[in-house]
């Protein structure tokens, strides 16, 4: 091995690499270029895609913010029916969204209430089955939680470093990518840009006249009926205990002067009917709120919230999220 | 900091500006140092002290050793050496699994123990740069070495972030006579520098991480359902995946040496087309395995006391370096196979060596192909759970368990991927890597490193650790 790299010797053997890297590296950036420009024409946009990197970019704002910021948690139903903007606008607080699609927020709520720097507002979205069900708590959300207090600074260089590229191009979306395509194209579908692309604030507006909106429809249900065979409600008393954990999570955030509000987001249709089914208020929801004291507000007792159709059976459209969002803020007294 | 992320590329752009400025060479030094330990302190900044008392022990041992009359002081301060990186090395790779054997010992005469998890993280690289750094002191014992003068060149040695954490292992002799005069990459020199690290992390994201890692995760995510086809296809895909990974971060490694000036030595030499074991270790992990040749092998007898004495020394040696892989007993078994095969094709050769013809290009095949597929065997230990788990999995491969894990797709994406790669390091093997890419037309290599960016920009975000990370 040579230890030196001045010999004329080896500087031969490098020749040429600098003209091939400069002339691949050109190539490269002019497909690359055409491929953007084709999907952008194809009417794609540039999406961001939800991540626990952005995830834990939220929560430290939480806990560096002055401890009276509005969190919303949830699912998707919270990332797609609550605008943090507009939520934001109507009551002047800064407003956070922690919601994770498909996942319980109890394991962040828990978080939220062992933060001692954490003495906001909660708005907390429960599924029925968040609710009846212990086993919940241990996907998503709870390793997103123990992933961001495990968080080293480079992860969060590394996760602007990506905002920055998914923000401005288009090539970068999940979607496009050559595994993902091949997949849809071999399947026979056409890429179709996403009708919930998340916003930096992980907002995700909704737009079901961008898809076959009976065939979502038709797979939510299916989706339901499957999430519905696997349920395993507690009943008794394991669901009391669970009433119990909860309101212990509850009451530390009430003592630190913070509040938390428990919401059943609106759902429609089949989607509503199997909820009930297998989930049903009276068992559930309504035992939860006689016995938490924090404040519980069920879609279906107040008009001005159960009046918004969801085209899939279980999320709002764009263009109503914002209403609902203003008239949650009305039904919880939370405008200024 | 990963080399496949996007803060890498952010900090060598920052790091190859700064080393460009007019500024002495000593300042440059430093500032390589200081983005090493950086580099360092982004997985865990707490971590980067045992760097610096590997650095301080060794620099002072050395001084020490080179200074002291009396062959006890020389012996005490190498001592002094050893224990501290091994300690280190021994603390936090080795206590969790000295600890559970221990406890398992007690347990055999009927003592109930029951500790806390000890609960030791594992600091990155640390079996790499506790070595690097230890290779002074010892050079400096054997007289092949003097202390060297400069304390910055010497922390920088320790702490050179392009192989810090997974090697190569680069030795004193090899690194520090480059400190002397400011290192520079020519324009030339720059291309091939980024053009290594392009292919490097082709390699490994593409390579290891899209194509063959998935397959083998599959299989050895999930033994007790693998069957006859599912077994050999996810150890092909796995001895993919470790190559391209580990000869991938080498490839890098070596890439952004050379765009600050600096010539690491080469770590891989085509080792899927050995035709023996020995043959395959001067090709595999080359700085590791001419460490333990060197520091460990020799200083046994190595092949001077006698057949059996060679056996038992190259055994010890191979033992050694399985677990130096990893705290699990299926490491030592994977050393300990590799042990053994190499006194087994000691003593084949001495018995077989004049009567069979292996120079024809059929024997030479058929000798290479072989040399694989076990291989390939010895890559179930290495990469199982557990030794419960590799048996499982060499039951499946001889057929003694149904399953049906992996689709078709993924079969023929794992046997393409081998035939490609075994063929490349075939026809590759006598030649000098940079010279055979050399011999390719310009435009050829540009087209080529344009298909390489392009894969890049488009492959998916997931991150994924170089395997020899944990190690």
């Amino acid at each position: 091995m040579p230890s030196s790299t001045s010999s004329s010797k080896q500087r031969r053997g490098y020749d040429g690499w600098l003209r091939s890297l400069a002339v691949g590296l050109l190539a490269a950036l002019v497909i690359l270029s055409a491929w953007e420009a084709f999907w952008r024409g194809a009417g794609f946009a540039p999406v961001i895609e939800d991540d626990l990197g952005i995830w834990t970019l939220k929560r430290r704002n939480v806990q560096k913010g002055d401890g009276r910021t509005a969190v919303l948690l949830g699912s998707s139903r919270m990332q797609l029916d609550v605008d943090p903007q507009v939520f934001h606008e109507a009551t002047g607080v800064e407003t956070v969204m922690l919601a994770i699609d498909g996942s319980s927020p109890l394991p962040v709520l828990a978080d939220l209430a062992a933060d001692h720097s954490f003495a906001g507002l909660v708005l907390c979205s429960l599924l029925p089955q968040w609710l009846a069900d212990g086993s919940a708590d241990q996907g998503r959300s709870a390793k997103w939680v123990r992933k961001f207090h495990q968080q080293k600074w480079s992860s969060r260089v590394e996760t602007r470093l990506s905002l920055l590229l998914q923000s401005h191009f288009v090539f970068r979306y999940p979607g496009l990518l050559p595994d993902k395509l091949w997949e849809k194209l071999t399947g026979g579908e056409v890429p179709r840009p996403p009708y919930a692309p998340m916003r930096e604030d992980r907002y995700r507006p909704a737009d079901y006249s961008r898809i076959d909106i009976a065939q979502l429809r038709k797979a939510r249900i299916q989706r339901q009926r499957r999430i519905v065979e696997e349920a395993a409600p507690l009943a008794g008393e394991a669901f009391a205990a669970r009433i119990s954990e909860i309101e212990a999570m509850v009451s530390r955030i009430h003592q630190r002067g913070g509040r938390v509000i428990f919401l059943r987001m609106p759902s429609c249709g089949e989607i509503l009917k199997l909820e009930e089914k297998t989930w049903p208020r009276r068992g559930y929801w309504d035992r939860f709120a006689a016995t938490t004291s924090a404040r519980t507000v069920h879609f279906a007792d107040y008009p001005a919230l159960s009046l918004f159709d969801c085209p899939d059976g279980s999320h709002l459209d764009f263009r109503d999220a914002g209403s609902f969002t203003r008239k949650l803020t009305d039904v919880l007294g939370l405008q200024r | 900091m990963l080399f496949n992320s996007l803060i890498f590329i952010l900090f060598l752009a920052i790091v190859l500006f700064m080393h460009h400025l007019p500024l002495s060479w000593k300042v440059k030094k430093l500032n390589l140092c200081l983005a090493s330990y950086l580099f360092y302190a982004a997985w865990n900044p707490p971590f980067v002290v045992l760097l610096w008392i590997s650095t301080l022990v060794d620099w002072l041992a050395g001084r020490k050793i080179a200074a002291a009359r009396r062959l006890r002081t020389r012996r005490f301060f190498l001592g002094l050496s050893l224990t501290v990186n091994l300690g280190l090395l021994g603390y936090f790779k080795y206590g969790g699994f000295l600890l559970e054997n221990f406890v398992a010992m007690l347990e055999l005469m009927g003592i109930g123990f029951r500790p806390a998890a000890p609960g030791i993280v594992l600091p990155v690289g640390i079996s790499f740069y506790t070595f690097q750094s230890l290779s002074y002191s010892l050079d400096i014992y054997r007289g092949k070495l003097k202390p060297w003068p400069s304390f910055l060149d010497f922390a920088l040695f320790v702490t050179f972030f392009p192989q810090l954490v997974a090697g190569p292992i680069v030795r004193a002799v090899e690194f520090l006579p480059q400190c002397k005069k400011e290192r520079r990459a020519t324009a030339e020199q720059l291309g091939w520098g980024l053009a290594m690290l392009g292919l490097g992390l082709f390699e490994k994201v593409i390579l290891a991480d899209t194509l063959a890692g998935p397959v083998a995760d599959q299989v050895f995510g999930a033994p007790a359902r693998a069957g006859l086809v599912d077994a050999w296809v996810g150890t092909l895909a796995f001895s993919a995946q470790i190559f391209f990974d580990f000869a991938g971060y080498s490839t890098c490694a070596i890439g952004v040496a050379l765009c600050l000036g600096f010539v690491l030595p080469e770590n891989f030499r085509f080792p899927y087309a050995a035709m023996g074991f020995s043959e395959f270790w001067r090709r595999w992990h080359i700085s590791l395995s001419s460490f333990l040749r060197d520091y460990l092998y020799f200083w046994l007898g190595g092949s001077r006391k006698g057949p059996l004495r060679t056996t038992i020394n190259a055994s010890a040696t191979m033992l050694l370096g399985g677990l130096w892989h990893g705290a699990g007993w299926h490491f030592v078994i994977w050393g300990g196979i590799h042990g053994f095969l190499l006194a087994a094709e000691r003593a084949l050769k001495s018995v077989f060596q004049d009567r069979i013809d292996t120079s024809g290009a059929g024997a030479r095949l058929a000798l290479m192909l072989a040399t694989y597929c076990i291989i390939c065997i010895t890559w179930v230990f290495f990469r199982a759970q557990d030794t419960g788990a590799a048996f499982m999995l060499l039951t499946a491969m001889t057929g003694g368990q149904g399953g049906d894990l992996l689709s078709a797709a993924a079969v023929s994406r794992i046997c393409l991927l081998t035939v490609f790669m075994l063929a490349g390091q075939w026809l590759l093997r006598d030649l000098d890597f940079r010279a055979a890419l050399s011999l390719i037309p310009w435009w050829l290599r540009s087209a080529a490193l344009a298909v390489i960016l392009l894969s890049l920009a488009l492959a998916p975000g997931e991150e994924r650790a170089f395997i020899y990370f944990q190690f």
